[in-house]
């Protein structure tokens, strides 16, 4: 019988202490998935203390479903879908140009509007919120998905990646461009647009975790309920003389589900952008 | 084609009587007036469907006003009206307004003197006119109004021989024998003794309070004096403690949990609002509960939380007599009432309208006389206090919540109490 050596000893405890610490991360989100599947008050009756039952339903109700999937809450799921593709489609676009802009064009006095784009998203939004819906109240956007999208669209971070990443394209390959006759339009929508898959995934990410969890600036400028974004109608959910703690959870499923498994999906692109947007530049 | 004509008009007079009908709408934010016709804006927090009910039933009777109802989230509703308010805004024309705020708002000039809009202010409980009141003019029409009761686990009591407490607000228990046989529960069985509905918040723990003679907090002109270091605030606060340090009531539960907590058949005595009866009773529950009288401190006075909503008015509004109209209706009339009990199914403010209301349901189960409805409706008369009028409410709301979770986390009761003391002092120095 042989002993294990040390190093193999030592991957065994990370192994251990890594697999804990997954279990203990995924735990609470486990149970909020469990819980959606729980009436309120068996939620609260297996909650402490802490066993098994806590973990895993004896049995699955699927009430808590039906009855988000009957309410106004699908539909404020639905907008924040609709509202968060158009952000990030055009947002991209928007964001993608100026970056370029800062990136390739020897505009004057482009280093004090890049101090500026930076400044830009080190201030909190919900700071400028307030006075930002008078404004689109006075100008008459109150209540429509143009006023939701507006402020989703420039974003300083989004652009701030997006130019470090276009400072690392060759230089050669802007000139060989030049010298075949494409003006800085087909430079950009021809050249820097087809490298930068990666900055792009990252950028869009960026525009919808933004859009995606918008709470304030749908409350502000938006009182129509049909046009409730997720995050507000899952805010209706807490009610005056109490929560239904199944339901909620049953609606933060559904709202998480999306960007979960969008995440998820681009998560190897967003990484790789954003060490690119680190390094380069 | 000679039936052109007849329907030709009958398309026009359906045209004409929708432009000119009575209608609800949700979101809005005009508020227009042309030929007659108003177009007034309701902000609450209500379900859309209900509201849209409730103007439905009001366009009935007032065909010529058009009502938008904007609706946000129960929590967003006193930043909105901050912001939907602020630099003499006309988006909103009425909104339910937060009965302990009402100082605040009209400080803000938030909320128009109604005074002399409602000739006579005795069809409302005195509580909620008083909570709708400030420096003697009626700056919000009160429309319902709130109590707490003790509820209590049948089963739970039965399995410890405890025999279970009376409606009868004569038969009250003091909180001293509420601790004793909540602990003999748990003895038997019962995992939590106590629970309150409202944890670490005023409402909930002023009647505490006040029975132990403490007042409310906050006296001198304006009630901006801070005094939340006597003997009273002391010996309540310590008792506050105590039920968690022993084991008695449940820590790091917060108010939303409290409800879910009692249903789940853990907790044998529970203080709570009148609102969860109805919620239990239609989830049925799988234990026998009971409802009784609100505890209080032996020696003391016995005391009751109370106040809800009022509906204020927009100083600013274009359409300040329509929304008056529509606020009276609900406020005043038996029909706006009733239909007002479909958004909202709290306690009417209306005195009229209590004796249907307490007598429904299970507030008429029992002996006459001794009904949970006729216990609601002694402490609404006799012993419920409202919360202090003052323009500095909302930071004595907010300081005294997070002393409150200091204790109830262990920090020494003298400690927090001359803290809270202090905060309030450098609160109000700004308001007074």
């Amino acid at each position: 019988m042989s002993s294990l050596s040390a190093p193999r000893v030592t991957r065994v405890v990370f192994l251990v202490v890594g697999i804990v610490a997954a279990l203990l991360a995924v735990a609470p989100l486990w149970w909020i998935l469990v819980s959606s599947l729980r009436p309120s008050a068996e939620i609260f009756s297996t909650m402490a203390p802490l066993s098994w039952r806590t973990f895993v339903p004896t049995s699955v109700d699927f009430g808590n479903y039906a009855h988000i999937l009957s309410s106004p809450t699908v539909r404020a799921i639905v907008n924040s879908i609709v509202v968060t593709a158009i952000t990030v489609v055009v947002g991209l676009v928007v964001n993608s140009m100026a970056a370029f802009a800062l990136a390739a064009l020897n505009v004057r006095g482009r280093q004090v509007i890049f101090a500026v784009v930076v400044l830009s998203f080190m201030i909190p939004f919900d700071a400028v919120a307030i006075p930002l819906s008078t404004l689109t109240r006075q100008a008459g956007l109150a209540n429509s998905f143009v006023a939701l999208v507006l402020p989703g669209l420039g974003n300083g971070l989004a652009i701030f990646l997006l130019r470090q990443f276009f400072l690392g394209i060759p230089s050669e390959l802007v000139e060989a461009a030049r010298l075949d006759g494409a003006r800085t339009w087909t430079i950009y929508w021809q050249v820097y647009l087809p490298m930068s898959g990666g900055a792009l995934t990252g950028a869009g990410l960026i525009l919808f975790i933004f859009q995606w969890q918008a709470y304030i600036w749908p409350l502000l400028v938006v009182s129509d309920p049909s046009k409730d974004m997720g995050a507000v109608a899952l805010g209706r959910l807490f009610g005056q003389y109490g929560v239904d703690w199944g339901v909620v959870f049953a609606a933060a499923v559904l709202l998480t589900i999306v960007p979960v498994l969008i995440i998820l999906g681009f998560q190897r692109f967003l990484v790789n952008s954003v060490s690119q947007g680190a390094i380069k530049g | 084609m000679r039936h052109t004509k007849p329907a030709l008009a009958t398309v026009l007079v359906i045209a004409l009587a929708t432009l000119a009908g009575c209608s609800g709408s949700s979101g809005g934010g005009t508020s227009t007036s042309s030929a007659g016709n108003s177009s007034i804006t309701f902000l609450t927090f209500y379900d859309d469907t209900a509201v849209q009910g409730l103007i439905s039933t009001y366009c009935q009777s007032h065909p010529n006003v058009t009502i938008q109802h904007q609706t946000v989230p129960f929590a967003d509703l006193n930043q909105t009206i901050e912001t939907r308010l602020a630099n003499k805004s006309t988006d909103v024309d009425l909104y339910m307004a937060d009965q302990p705020r009402i100082s605040s708002l009209v400080n803000s000039g938030y909320l128009a003197d109604v005074t002399g809009t409602v000739s006579d202010t005795s069809i409302w409980l005195k509580s909620a006119l008083d909570a709708s009141t400030v420096d003697g003019k009626l700056m919000a029409y009160p429309v319902n109004t709130s109590t707490s009761v003790l509820y209590y686990n049948a089963d739970l009591l039965n399995a410890a021989g405890i025999t279970p407490p009376s409606a009868n607000p004569n038969d009250r228990l003091t909180w001293d024998q509420v601790v004793a046989e909540a602990k003999q529960a748990q003895a038997a069985g019962a995992q939590w003794g106590l629970q309150f509905d409202q944890v670490s918040r005023y409402y909930q723990l002023q009647p505490l309070i006040e029975s132990a003679g403490g007042g409310s907090g906050l006296t001198g002109t304006g009630n901006l004096t801070p005094d939340v270091t006597n003997d009273g605030w002391t010996a309540a606060m310590t008792f506050y403690q105590s039920l968690y340090t022993d084991g008695v009531s449940e820590k790091g539960i917060t108010p939303d949990q409290t409800p879910d907590s009692f249903a789940s058949g853990k907790v044998a005595f529970y203080i709570g609002g009148t609102h969860l009866a109805a919620q239990w009773d239609s989830d049925n529950v799988s234990f026998k509960w009971g409802i009784a009288a609100h505890p209080y401190v032996a020696g003391g006075q016995p005391v009751t939380p109370t106040g809800a909503w009022s509906i204020g008015i927009n100083p600013n509004s274009k359409n300040i007599g329509a929304a008056e109209d529509f606020a009276k209706w609900i406020t005043t009339t038996a029909e706006g009432q009733q239909a007002f009990l479909n958004v909202d199914a709290g306690i009417p403010a209306q005195t009229s309208q209590l004796d249907s209301y307490l007598s429904s349901g299970i507030w008429g189960q029992g002996p006459s006389g001794s009904t949970p409805g006729d216990l609601v409706k002694y402490e609404l008369q006799n012993t419920a206090v409202i919360r202090p009028v003052s323009i500095g409410y909302i930071q004595f709301e907010a300081i005294t919540g997070t002393t409150f979770e200091d204790i109830r986390n262990g920090i020494s009761v003298t400690s927090a109490l001359q803290s809270a003391q202090q905060q309030l002092t450098d609160a109000f120095a700004h308001l007074s």
